[in-house]
């Protein structure tokens, strides 16, 4: 039998797709990359999965899962001929455990509906990405995603007990556990942010925290992006966590306020959007202090919103960031690099410096209390060697960011676009030490192959041209 | 001794003094200067065929027996602190007292096991010991941002990065909190840090649950022996108003349960919600003390000796309820440390094979069996 026709046996006809409209569709996520997929299944449940994949490795195909496709590295994107397991039928929200804090979900879950569920209980999922109204929860741990709550609240990694994963074999496992520390090697360290490369999450036990009593949200516009990323340096240095704190640049509040017309100081050369949570009383003075903090730096505007619709209208501009941007330019390149917060400002500096030398339109929107950068390039990819051009500005940017101490990715992952970059942050020895791990748990290299680790890593090369 | 691993004289140290009795069996102890050292150590260790236990304070693995105890004393100190980015890399061998030290005068907090300033921060990380503050600042595994290490394999690898956010390939450093030495031995650690709040309470209260229920982001709510407490912390005001809602009588500062010192150490792992059945099994068998984390489903107590039947039936219930139960004390196999193994065994097998090929690092740390 053919595998098509393996795999019809196992799901019926309609949850095995293969017309060529529909792998045309499968064969991108929401990043620049093109792939080749033979065809995209969706399976129902877990045993699904692992028949899935045991049917795959008698036929020498590799696996990719997928959830939204709303990655921007390329980590849904199979570069080889492959089976595109789409997880968006795995959607069961399970009973909540109000006391220990915590639910089991499964992988196809959409981030925003997980934490509107969870609203009548007081408690939510805290990892919130600006895709968190299409990206699912198995994409969350794919990535280890963040999001601009993360500041206070840790990646996504801190938000996972356990994971119930079918590994390359076949076999259904489940790491971590309900219980805290469970005996052995804490695989979830690893398979959280491992993009679908140890396995496949078939349900995923999230730890929930509180809504906080209070919220408070500042919108401070600034006279130049120095004095906003100073602000932000002072703060965190100042002993205070904001819940978020977030920044953009001229050009994105114009096109923010274009789209949404939330209000934003469109005569600031930089808005930073910060917020504070607690109970009242702390929530007021911490707000007190990050706006004399920002006054300190020659704030020109501070906007302190503090009833729901207004708080809401502010978050709207920041989370329609990437909508507004489309109204630009056909086509944007979203980066994503990590800088020590205390280099922000002689990194975006230079930033700014390379964008304009290889004469991008670039606008800024990020994550700059964990110093997580998204300069995003705007750009006709119908013109010819526009592509290239800001392939070469991003990568110039990278090596700014690590010459700084920082990081290839902040929460989008390497997946294929930035995994030849690896080694500007890793030396061989490093990266054979990460693939260890990558031949321990997919010997045979069925699992996502080519992604996360670069070109000439052990387990590189599926077809068995292994070191 | 140095001959015997085939290392020029000059660049370790015999210690005698420093290394507890409970390292008695140990053939050698080795204290290296540098990372690149230990690696070598491992290398020459894994040329014959002889077993290595990292050792910090002695406190992790009491009595584990090991052919050469490679002592940290001389990993120690602070490496990198950066207070602005809440970011501090420190040697393996620095204890939690140095590190507080390094700490205080900015007002910052690594939030580690509170009680027990002698442990150094390699064992604390090997060993994923969390301290009473998890409930709000999460296990320790949260704070490890980067690690330096020697692997079984005898090369020198850094993980991850000083940095608070960085998704950057498999991240090893995670990996290595609580691997028990399993992998290699840790040079260095950066550390994430947090900011010390100004005013901290602890309160007596009646019901842990109400407790929990009631506060937004309590640091700890703890159940020993002697009652209940929440412990606090934020603005004078915040405080106060947290306080009066609670209503016990309160201290300042916050008051930890002394360390328990029995010579059979015990850790029950529960779901965070049936800490109070866990604790009608636990107070059934009459401990001296305990200390219950409510909210994070870790109740630890002791014993004076390792009393196979009724230690069997508590790991039994633990297992029932989807937790395990650690143990802690001189002459343990694995299987009586922890119980049987579980959670893709094969998978942590192969990658025990992959890092240390020799079996050099604490072999048959973790059981075996399921």
């Amino acid at each position: 039998m053919t595998f098509i026709s393996d795999l019809e046996a196992l799901l019926g006809s309609d949850r095995v797709r293969h017309h060529p409209l529909d792998l045309a569709v499968f064969a991108k996520d929401a990043g620049v990359v093109q792939g080749s997929v033979v065809a995209a299944v969706l399976p129902e449940t877990t045993e699904e999965v692992a028949a899935i994949v045991r049917l795959a490795a008698r036929h020498d195909t590799p696996i990719v899962p997928r959830g939204a496709g709303t990655g921007l590295a390329g980590g849904a994107v199979p570069t080889r001929p492959g089976l595109l397991v789409v997880l968006m039928r795995l959607d069961s929200i399970e009973e909540i455990d109000t006391v220990g804090r915590s639910v089991w979900v499964g992988p196809g879950v959409i981030n925003l509906d997980l934490s509107t569920s969870l609203e009548p209980y007081g408690l939510h999922f805290a990892p919130d990405p600006s895709s968190q109204r299409a990206c699912t929860i198995g994409g969350n741990v794919a990535t280890n995603a963040g999001g601009p709550h993360c500041l206070a609240d840790g990646t996504t990694i801190a938000h996972i007990r356990a994971v119930e994963l079918v590994t390359a074999d076949g076999e259904i496992v489940v790491v971590g556990g309900e219980a805290p520390d469970s005996p052995g090697l804490d695989l979830r360290a690893v398979v959280v942010g491992s993009e679908g490369t140890l396995g496949i999450v078939t349900r995923v036990l999230v730890r929930l925290v509180q809504n906080p009593p209070d919220v408070a949200t500042l919108l401070i516009g600034f006279p130049s992006v120095e004095s906003a990323s100073q602000t932000v340096s002072d703060v965190i240095s100042n002993g205070l966590i904001p819940a978020a704190l977030e920044m953009m640049d001229k050009r994105m509040v114009e096109a923010v306020e274009n789209f949404v017309h939330a209000g934003y100081p469109l005569e600031a050369e930089a808005v930073l959007l910060a917020e504070v949570t607690g109970t009242p009383s702390t929530v007021v003075s911490d707000a007190e202090r990050i706006a004399s903090i920002a006054s300190d730096n020659g704030a020109i505007d501070v906007r302190i919103a503090t009833d729901d619709a207004e708080r809401a209208l502010l978050w709207k501009g920041r989370k329609s960031a990437f909508g507004a941007v489309a109204q630009a330019a056909p086509d944007y390149y979203l980066h994503d690099t990590v800088v020590p917060r205390t280099r922000l400002v002689e990194v975006m500096n230079k930033i700014y410096e390379i964008g304009d030398r290889y004469g991008l339109t670039m606008l800024n929107v990020f994550h700059a209390g964990d110093g997580n950068l998204h300069p995003l390039m705007a750009f006709d990819a119908k013109e010819p060697g526009m592509l290239d051009l800001v392939h070469a500005a991003a990568r110039e940017m990278v090596e700014a960011s690590i010459e700084a101490g920082g990081s290839l990715s902040g929460e989008h992952g390497v997946g294929i676009e930035k995994r030849d970059l690896m080694p500007l942050v890793f030396s061989e020895i490093d990266l054979d030490a990460q693939a260890r791990i990558k031949e321990a748990f997919d010997p045979e290299c069925l699992m996502n192959p080519d992604k996360v680790l670069p070109k000439g890593s052990r387990c590189f090369d599926a077809s068995g041209v292994r070191k | 001794m140095s001959q015997a691993l085939s290392l020029s004289d000059n660049s370790f140290e015999e210690i005698s003094v420093a290394v507890p009795n409970a390292f008695a069996n140990a053939t050698y102890a080795l204290a290296p200067r540098s990372i690149e050292e230990a690696a070598t150590v491992v290398q020459s260790a894994a040329d014959q065929g002889l077993a290595i236990m990292p050792v910090g304070s002695g406190s992790t693995l009491r009595s584990a027996e090991a052919d050469i105890a490679l002592v940290t004393s001389h990993l120690r100190g602070i490496i990198d602190y950066q207070p602005d980015d809440l970011t501090i890399v420190v040697g393996a061998g620095t204890t939690l007292a140095e590190l507080d030290a390094a700490l205080a005068p900015r007002q910052q907090s690594a939030a580690l096991p509170e009680v027990s300033p002698y442990r150094t921060v390699g064992g604390v990380v090997a060993s994923g010991t969390s301290g009473y503050s998890r409930l709000r600042y999460g296990p320790t595994s949260d704070r490890v941002l980067e690690v330096v290490m020697a692997t079984g394999y005898g090369e020198v690898v850094h993980a991850g990065g000083r940095l608070v956010k960085n998704v950057t390939g498999y991240d090893l450093s995670r990996l290595v909190a609580g691997s028990y030495g399993s992998l290699g031995v840790i040079g260095s650690v950066c550390l994430k840090l947090w900011p010390a709040a100004s005013v901290r309470r602890t309160v007596v209260i009646d019901n842990a649950l109400v407790g929990l229920d009631t506060l937004y982001q309590p640091v700890a709510v703890l159940e020993t022996e002697n009652g209940t407490s929440a412990y606090i912390q934020g603005t004078e005001r915040s405080v106060q108003i947290d306080g009066d809602a609670l209503g016990g009588v309160s201290s300042d500062g916050f008051i930890w349960p002394d360390p328990i010192r029995s010579p059979v150490l015990v850790d029950v792992r529960v779901p965070a919600r049936l800490v109070p059945e866990a604790l009608v099994v636990v107070r059934s068998m009459s401990p001296q003390r305990f200390v219950a984390q409510h909210g994070v489903g870790v109740i630890e107590t002791g014993f004076d000796s390792y009393d196979e039947p009724s230690l069997g039936e508590l790991r039994a219930w633990a297992r029932r309820s989807g937790g395990s139960v650690a143990v802690s004390a001189a002459g343990l196999s694995a299987e009586q440390r922890w119980g049987p193994a579980s959670g893709a065994i094969a998978v942590q097998r192969r990658i025990l094979d992959l890092f240390d090929p020799s079996g050099v690092c604490n072999p048959g740390i973790f059981s075996e069996s399921s």
